[in-house]
């Protein structure tokens, strides 16, 4: 039985993901990587081949699902060593302001936080506020966004026990990576602040809508524009 | 205005758990949404045939069994594995089309208490659909009659605009082996490599069980311990089938509602055709795997497909 196909142009390794599906590793620091997913993406996507079933993107992972009817894993293979990938990252990804309310008593880990890296509240803030993150990854839940990565001082472990209800629309950080929950349920992370728009949505179609490239930043709202916010929506 | 929606059948007991599924989502899985659709995609797909439907029309997914009332004159087709079926206390077959009255009382249980059937009721559902499907996603708290994931409870009704249908059987050499004790196929992938020989070896030569901690998301099977030497991974995603160890080492086969990212190191993933009869093998049952190569899963999978136009075709 054959198992090993051979990689070829950014992808360092590529496996079977079933009878219909194969998995591509890309190569290279996170970030890059990342960005060539994207460019994949973008090349399949406009190309729309009849037999694509799904593709799901993740950090250095792309899996790519096909029509067993259509084609096999071997066309596939040849059509995806083949794609025409432009050299130039000409991404038309958007870049989201998220406006959190850092002082939301419900999302408050502050004192946590504190006691992993050692940073105050205003810090913590700063260092959340002060730079454009990538969206990595979305899955786990309907549009649950990975985001990092974080700078190193920020970097602090997951909860040791899970909360069973974080508030929708908590905004979390944990490890190097930051996120939102787009729905109130059990989670891990420690929790900053309130993000307005996750404000009584029910619809999962009024999801924010975070892919895979997103350039993210968050900034910094009280209460009162908190308020403006989820009444201007 | 709202018209009136023609109500077909009203739900008295759901049993177990009864959902509504179709064929499942065509789109949202890169959105973190979950594939959904028929455990058992076989019978779910010959319930709809029965019925003269589209083969991506809603049915009803039920565990155990269930009781409803009939609303007008309608055909009606149930599938699964030893199933009793009665209508107003007189058993009919499965496998094969049914006409029902109104006001008629069907009444549907199965031998295995676990096990999945399917009730297809020839016509036109009226649901809504999130990402392409109707499916209820319970874990989502998306889709179904009322949009918000949940089951099937006493006095749903479910809005079906019913057509009239030939009356069809499907023969027993076309609906899926359920007894067949034969291995499982599983196609070697995603890091199987990082399970050394020894490894792959136990979990290709000893029986695994069926746990009692099975959903739609996933089969939790029970048997000898096998362990990756991978450390830590990045999530990535997971197909159909997929078959993860975590740190206990005890599989879990990944199905229809799995989140669409995962962290734990796979194996392979069942081939497709299998998962029938894996999703309705009793808790405490036993499965054996064995490798099969792509290209032979592909292959198997074709023949059946033909096998199964061919009859639907007539030839």
């Amino acid at each position: 039985m054959i198992y090993h196909m051979k990689a070829f142009k950014h992808i360092k390794h590529i496996a079977y993901a079933g009878m219909d599906g194969l998995i591509l590793y890309f190569a290279g620091e996170i970030g890059p990587a990342n960005q060539r997913i994207q460019q994949y993406m973008q090349a399949i996507s406009y190309d729309k081949p009849d037999w694509l079933k799904s593709l799901i993107p993740s950090y250095d992972t792309l899996l790519v699902c096909f029509d067993c009817f259509k084609v096999d894993s071997h066309f596939v293979y040849q059509y995806l060593a083949n794609l025409e990938i432009e050299s130039s990252f000409t991404s038309d990804s958007s870049h989201h302001h998220i406006p959190v309310w850092y002082d939301c008593p419900q999302t408050s880990d502050f004192e946590q936080i504190k006691n992993q890296t050692g940073l105050e509240k205003n810090e913590v803030i700063e260092l959340h506020t002060a730079y454009t993150l990538q969206v990595f990854a979305v899955g786990f839940a309907p549009g649950f966004a990975y985001m990092g990565e974080l700078v190193d001082e920020l970097v602090c472990p997951r909860l040791a026990t899970p909360r069973k209800q974080v508030p929708q629309g908590a905004v979390a950080i944990a490890e190097k990576q930051a996120a939102i929950y787009p729905f109130s349920s059990p989670g891990g992370w420690n929790l900053i602040g309130l993000c307005p728009w996750y404000h009584n949505l029910s619809d999962p179609g009024d999801l924010p809508e975070f892919s895979v490239g997103d350039r993210v930043s968050f900034y910094s709202v009280n209460e009162k524009q908190y308020g403006e916010i989820v009444n201007d929506k | 205005m709202t018209s009136r929606l023609p109500i077909t059948i009203v739900i008295d007991n759901p049993g177990l758990c009864a959902i509504i599924v179709d064929t499942g989502r065509t789109e949202g899985q890169d959105r973190g949404f979950s594939e959904a659709g028929p455990l058992d995609e076989e019978a779910y797909f010959w319930a709809n045939w029965l019925c003269g439907n589209e083969v991506s029309e809603p049915a009803i997914e039920c565990i155990g069994s269930i009781a409803f009332t009939v609303k007008a004159h309608a055909a009606m087709a149930v599938t699964g594995p030893e199933v009793t079926l009665t209508i107003n206390g007189e058993e009919h077959a499965a496998w094969k089309t049914l006409t029902v009255d109104s006001d008629d009382n069907v009444a549907i249980s199965t031998k295995c208490s676990t096990a999945k059937f399917y009730v297809a009721i020839g016509g036109v559902w009226l649901l809504n659909k999130v990402m392409g499907s109707a499916c209820t996603v319970s874990r989502e708290g998306m889709g179904g009659l009322h949009e918000k994931g949940q089951p099937l409870i006493a006095n749903d009704s479910i809005p079906i605009r019913v057509g009239c249908v030939e009356k069809k059987d499907v023969p027993k050499c076309l609906q899926p082996d359920y007894a067949s004790v034969n291995p499982v196929d599983i196609v070697l992938g995603y890091q199987f490599e990082s399970f050394r020989s020894l490894a792959r070896r136990r979990f290709f030569s000893t029986e695994y069980v069926v746990t009692s901690d099975i959903n739609r998301m996933g089969y939790r099977l029970k048997g000898a311990a096998v362990t990756s030497d991978m450390k830590s991974m990045r999530s990535e995603g997971i197909n159909f089938g997929a078959i993860q160890f975590p740190q206990d080492g005890q599989p879990i086969i990944m199905l229809r509602d799995r989140q669409t990212l995962g962290g734990y190191p796979k194996i392979g993933c069942v081939a497709p055709y299998d998962i029938p009869r894996l999703v309705q093998t009793p808790i405490d049952g036993a499965i054996r795997f064995k490798e099969c190569a792509a290209s032979d899963a592909r292959t198997n999978w074709l023949l059946a497909r033909v096998q199964r136009a061919r009859f639907i075709n007539g030839k």
